[in-house]
This record gives C-alpha cells, sequence and structure tokens, in this order.
C-alpha cells in the first residue's frame, strides 16, 4: 500500500514537472511571438507618450499655491469628466500626492487591454486551428497550453510597468518632483490588477471556443466590473439602496478595478494594511479566475 | 522524456480498446468498439466521413474523453493525465494547423517541440529529421511559405522527434500529389520495419491495402470488420472481375452477356467489356466461348483481383441494408 502511495506520489510530481516544463517552453514562444508583434511595441510606446502628456501638464497646472486645475487645458477637461461624475473631492483627492497614480493608470491601459484582448483571440484562434490539439495530445495539456498565454503576458504587462517606473523616475528628476515609494506601490498596484485582469481573460478564452463571443463577453464583464466600482462611488441618499446600487455594491468585490481603487485610495491616505488587502483581493481574483479557466480547459481538453 | 519506454507484453496489445463509446448528446459517434493492435504492425482504420475514425483517434489521443469503455496503451489502462504515457506517442494530424506558429522555421518548429519532449541533442536530430523528410534545404523558411506536401513532411518530422513507439497518423496522404503519396508510404513502412507500431487512419483503400498488416473497417461509430487485409478480402469479396478487351463491340453485346446466368452485371469502358461473375467457379471459358460464338475477335482477357475497395463496399452495403432491415 505504501509502495503504490509512494509510486503515485512520485508519478504525480513527475506530471507536475513535465506540465511546468512544458509551459515554461510555450510561454517562451508566447513571449517571443508578444514581442515580434509591432503593436506591442507601439502601444508600449503609447502608454509612455500618455504617462509624460500627463505628468507634463501636471507640472504646467502647479502655480505658488499648488494644484490648479483650469491652469491647464488637459487637466480641465480630466477635471470636467471625473468630476461631474464623482465629484470634486474625489478628484482632488485623486490628485493629492501627484499626477502619479492616475498617470500611470491611464499610461498602463492600452497595453493591458490589448494583451488581454489579444490572448483570448489568439487562444481561441489556436485552439480552432488544431494546434491546441497538436500540443497536447503530446507533451502539454490545454490549461498549460492557456496559462503559457497568461504568465508570457504577465511577463510584458511587468516590463511596461518597470518602463514606465524608470520614466516616472526621470520626469521627476527633470522636473523636479519627488517619486519615491507611493510610486513603487502604485506600479505594484497595477502590476496585481493586471495579473487579476489576465487572469480573467484566460477564464473567457477557456469558457468559449469561439474568439469572437469570449471577445465580446470579455468586454462586457469589464464593463459591468468597471460600472460596479463606479457605482460604488456615487452617493446614495437617505441609507435606501436601490437595486442596481445592491448589485453593483455586491458586484465590486468581484471587480479587478475595485480592488486597484482600493490600493490606490490606500497608498494615498498611508494605509499600509488596506493595501496589502487590496492585493491580496487582487491575488485572490485571479486565482479563482485561473481556476475556472483551468477547470473549463481540462473539461473543454477531455470532452 | 524522449527515453521513456514503457515495457509491456509483446503478444499483448499495444493498444486495446474494450466496447469503447463516445456519445455527443444524443448522437452515438463510436459505439461498442473493441480493437486491438498488436507492437510492430501498421494498422489501418478505415470507414468513409464521419464514421467515428476522428472521434476513435482522439480518444485513444486523450483528446476526448469516452462516455463509457476502456482503452488500454502499452500494456496498461490509459490515463490522459500521465504525461510520461505520451512520451511513447507521435501524432500526426490530417493537416497542418493553420495560421498558427507560421513565423518559426521549419528548424525552429521542431527545436521547440523537441524542447518539449526533453529530446537529448535537439539540434542534431532535428536537422537528421529534416533531412530524412526531404526537407534540409527549407528548414531556415518560415513555415508559413511552407506548401501543404511541405507541412505534411514537416508534421512527420515532429512527431518522430522523440522517437515514439507508437505513431498515430491521421489521412496522412491527404493534400499530398503522387510523389508525395509515394514518399508518405515509403517512410510509412520504413518507420515500421524499425520497430514501430503504427495506427493510420484514412478512407484512401487503395493506400491502406498496401501498407497495412491489419486493418479495422468502422462505420456509423461501429466495427465492421478487423483482420488482416488478405482474410478480410477472401471473407468479403463476394464477386469478382472480368475484362476483356475487344477489337469491335456489337450494340447488342451487352445485353447478351447480361443474360448469362454466372453474370451479375456487365458493362462497356471504350473497348474494354468489365463483367462482375459470382466466384463460384472460373467463368473465364464460358464468357469467351460466347463472344467468339459472335464472331468477336478478344485482344485481351483478364480477370481483376479483389480489391480492398470491393470490399469495402461489400460490407458497408452489407451494413447499411441491416440497418435498414432493423428499422
Amino acid at each position: 500500500m505504501k509502495t503504490s502511495h509512494g509510486l503515485a506520489d512520485k508519478e504525480t510530481r513527475q506530471n507536475t514537472f513535465l506540465r511546468l516544463h512544458a509551459m515554461r517552453v510555450l510561454t517562451r514562444r508566447r513571449l517571443i511571438e508578444q514581442l515580434m508583434t509591432p503593436a506591442t511595441w507601439l502601444l508600449a510606446t503609447f502608454g509612455l507618450i500618455l504617462v509624460f502628456l500627463l505628468v507634463q501638464a501636471f507640472v504646467k497646472s502647479v502655480d505658488s499655491s499648488g494644484f490648479d486645475f483650469s491652469l491647464n487645458p488637459l487637466y480641465q477637461i480630466i477635471y470636467g469628466i471625473i468630476g461631474s461624475a464623482f465629484g470634486v473631492t474625489y478628484v482632488r483627492q485623486m490628485f493629492a500626492d501627484g499626477p502619479f497614480a492616475f498617470s500611470l493608470s491611464v499610461g498602463f491601459a492600452p497595453i493591458i487591454l490589448y494583451l488581454s484582448l489579444t490572448s483570448i483571440q489568439r487562444f481561441g484562434y489556436e485552439r480552432r486551428s488544431g494546434m491546441v490539439d497538436l500540443v497536447a495530445a503530446g507533451p502539454a495539456d490545454e490549461p498549460a497550453y492557456l496559462f503559457s498565454f497568461g504568465a508570457a503576458d504577465v511577463m510584458v504587462a511587468a516590463a511596461q510597468l518597470i518602463l514606465m517606473g524608470l520614466f516616472l523616475a526621470l520626469c521627476g528628476m527633470v522636473w523636479n518632483m519627488a517619486t519615491g515609494l507611493p510610486v513603487l506601490m502604485y506600479l505594484l498596484g497595477l502590476l496585481f490588477f493586471a495579473v487579476s485582469l489576465l487572469g480573467l481573460a484566460l477564464l473567457f478564452g477557456a469558457i468559449l471556443p469561439q474568439p469572437a463571443s469570449a471577445l465580446a463577453l470579455f468586454l462586457l464583464a469589464l464593463a459591468i466590473l468597471a460600472y460596479a466600482d463606479i457605482a460604488s462611488f456615487t452617493v446614495v441618499g437617505g441609507g435606501f439602496r436601490s437595486v442596481a446600487n445592491t448589485a453593483s455594491w455586491a458586484l465590486r468585490w468581484l471587480s479587478p478595478f475595485y480592488y486597484l481603487d482600493m490600493g490606490q485610495m490606500a497608498v494615498r491616505s498611508g494605509h499600509g494594511s488596506q493595501f496589502l488587502a487590496a492585493l491580496f483581493g487582487q491575488a485572490s481574483l485571479c486565482v479563482a479566475f485561473v481556476l475556472g479557466g483551468h477547470m473549463a480547459a481540462r473539461s473543454r481538453g477531455g470532452r | 522524456m524522449s527515453k521513456t519506454r514503457l515495457d509491456h507484453d509483446k503478444e499483448s496489445g499495444l493498444i486495446k480498446t474494450v466496447a469503447l463509446a463516445k456519445k455527443f448528446g444524443r448522437i452515438s459517434a463510436v459505439k461498442e468498439l473493441s480493437l486491438e493492435i498488436k507492437s510492430g504492425e501498421i494498422y489501418g482504420f478505415l470507414g468513409p466521413n464521419g464514421s467515428g475514425k476522428t472521434t476513435t483517434m482522439r480518444m485513444l489521443l486523450g483528446r476526448v474523453k469516452p462516455t463509457s469503455g476502456e482503452i488500454y496503451l502499452f500494456g496498461e489502462r490509459f490515463d490522459r493525465n500521465r504525461m510520461s504515457v505520451r512520451a511513447g506517442i507521435g501524432f500526426v494530424p490530417e493537416r497542418q494547423p493553420y495560421g498558427a506558429w507560421v513565423w518559426m522555421t521549419g528548424l525552429e518548429y521542431l527545436l521547440l517541440f523537441a524542447d518539449l519532449f526533453q529530446v537529448p541533442q535537439p539540434r542534431k536530430r532535428a536537422e537528421n529529421l529534416l533531412e530524412r523528410v526531404g526537407l534540409s534545404d527549407s528548414q531556415n523558411r518560415r513555415i508559413g511559405d511552407y506548401s501543404q506536401g511541405m507541412l505534411q513532411r514537416l508534421n512527420i518530422a515532429r512527431a518522430l522527434l522523440h522517437d515514439p513507439q507508437l505513431l498515430f497518423l491521421d489521412e496522412p496522404t491527404g493534400g499530398l500529389d503522387p510523389i508525395g503519396i509515394k514518399q508518405m508510404r515509403d517512410l510509412i513502412l520504413e518507420e515500421n520495419r524499425s520497430g514501430r507500431t503504427i495506427f493510420v487512419s484514412s478512407h484512401l483503400l487503395s493506400e491502406m491495402e498496401i501498407i497495412c498488416h491489419r486493418i479495422a473497417i468502422i462505420y456509423k461509430g461501429r466495427l465492421l470488420a478487423e483482420d488482416s487485409i488478405s482474410s478480410i478480402l477472401s471473407r468479403f469479396a463476394q464477386d469478382r472481375e472480368i475484362q476483356v478487351d475487344l477489337e469491335t463491340i456489337p450494340a447488342d453485346l451487352l445485353s447478351e452477356i447480361q443474360a448469362l446466368p454466372f453474370v451479375l452485371s456487365a458493362s462497356l469502358v471504350e473497348r474494354s467489356l468489365r463483367v462482375r461473375v459470382d466466384r463460384k467457379g472460373d467463368h473465364r471459358r464460358d464468357l469467351l466461348q460466347r463472344i467468339i460464338q459472335k464472331g468477336l475477335v478478344p485482344l485481351r482477357i483478364e480477370e481483376c483481383d479483389v480489391t480492398l475497395e470491393d470490399a469495402f463496399i461489400t460490407i458497408t452495403k452489407e451494413n447499411v441494408e441491416q440497418l435498414a432491415g432493423a428499422r
């Protein structure tokens, strides 16, 4: 009995090792594919340009009395849009410690959206073309193939965040702005946000066989989750919650946007434990999404 | 991983299925399929399109979970989660997945699979195989620029990279020109001579007749026959064909020949008379007498061998009639 258990353990360890090896090889392949695509570089550059423009405009909006939205047309627009939705207090709070959280989030948005959408599309395409079958009939299985997409995307996202961090540090030196621990924490928060968003993309890629349906439903889910987060900032009078508000309140716990906001607010207010809770929330979401994706890929792989 | 050899009794089946079945909703794709493929043989899995060949192969590869029944590979019950078993299997799909990984060169493609299978000395192995399949001149070209035939040869090289004991081929000659078909046939025979067991699924009966030791005929998910080619031919080919080339063909010849008691059917192809007769006795003499009586000069007479195609048609026709009768 003990021997058979020992053999089973050895077999399980060997299986795990082979799956991890396959995932590593497939991740390298996907990473090369992403880096060979001009769109990756264009969007990474576009993100850096956005960061530059937002920080530069912020510097121009500061006078002897401090930060003033009316001094720069770009910030007038931002103030108009965000302020009308969430109120003046929220916007002022957002820029209380400088332009970093906002500019990093905006600069990161194009690449993370691109990575998640292309992974869903590409995985669906490769599955339909028969490549997933070909690899999964041999040295890997479908979850390993799927997760290689996620792992490669996380690497690209992390590289973009490092670039943005270095770029901000450079801007800080040029314009004499303090970029220290808060910027690092914002970057960390964004990395965790990327991980959970890419986990969600994997889930949709695994569940839906048609790439077009997967993309459409992923975008819909993003819109709903973003709405759930945004709705949590709206003022509800007299303690009364409408059905929509209650639904969005419940849904926000499943929203990577909510934990991103939570983490950024924690950095601004200096609450370390709240920041860690936000990271934990993102990590938990990611684990849930990835487990869901794993189960879907396994069941699809062995219909 | 590539060095893994799963020990099993040589006499027992390398692949064995017991009452294997697969249902997709209410549709039965494969019904109670029991096969046994012995080590070292080329086993042909024949059937028309939609007969359940690919579903069966996908079950054997672990890509489709059977609804019921059992699969044994290398003498052990097949567990699709056992990654080590996969090292003993090579798989060539009908065609190279379209549009995927096309930015790689042929050599890069093989090196990636060699890395996945942890093949020792991967570059040497990949280059050797590319040379064997005649792609060494194109090994640094992007596979997106390969022709269908080149992709099929690349697929074979990929499937052989890790030196598997068992090779699954799904319609290996699909999309190949006659030279490509011959090269593929030679490669299959050569691989088999080197000890590899080959499971080949196809509906190209003439090719299967040349290369397979044993065949199984599947129709509407059900196994109709499984035996050596010669046994199948003798059991299922119920009639034979006599071909007579004539100088001239009078208008009433066909009706007169068709009226002969031993003739099942007759047809004319240019100046050749083709007569299907039953298998009881040699009817060449009777047929010739009739032709000479009519004052015709036979230029050539030949009794054609029964082909696998004839046997296949007989088997499937019988089955259709049985199915129709059962309704």
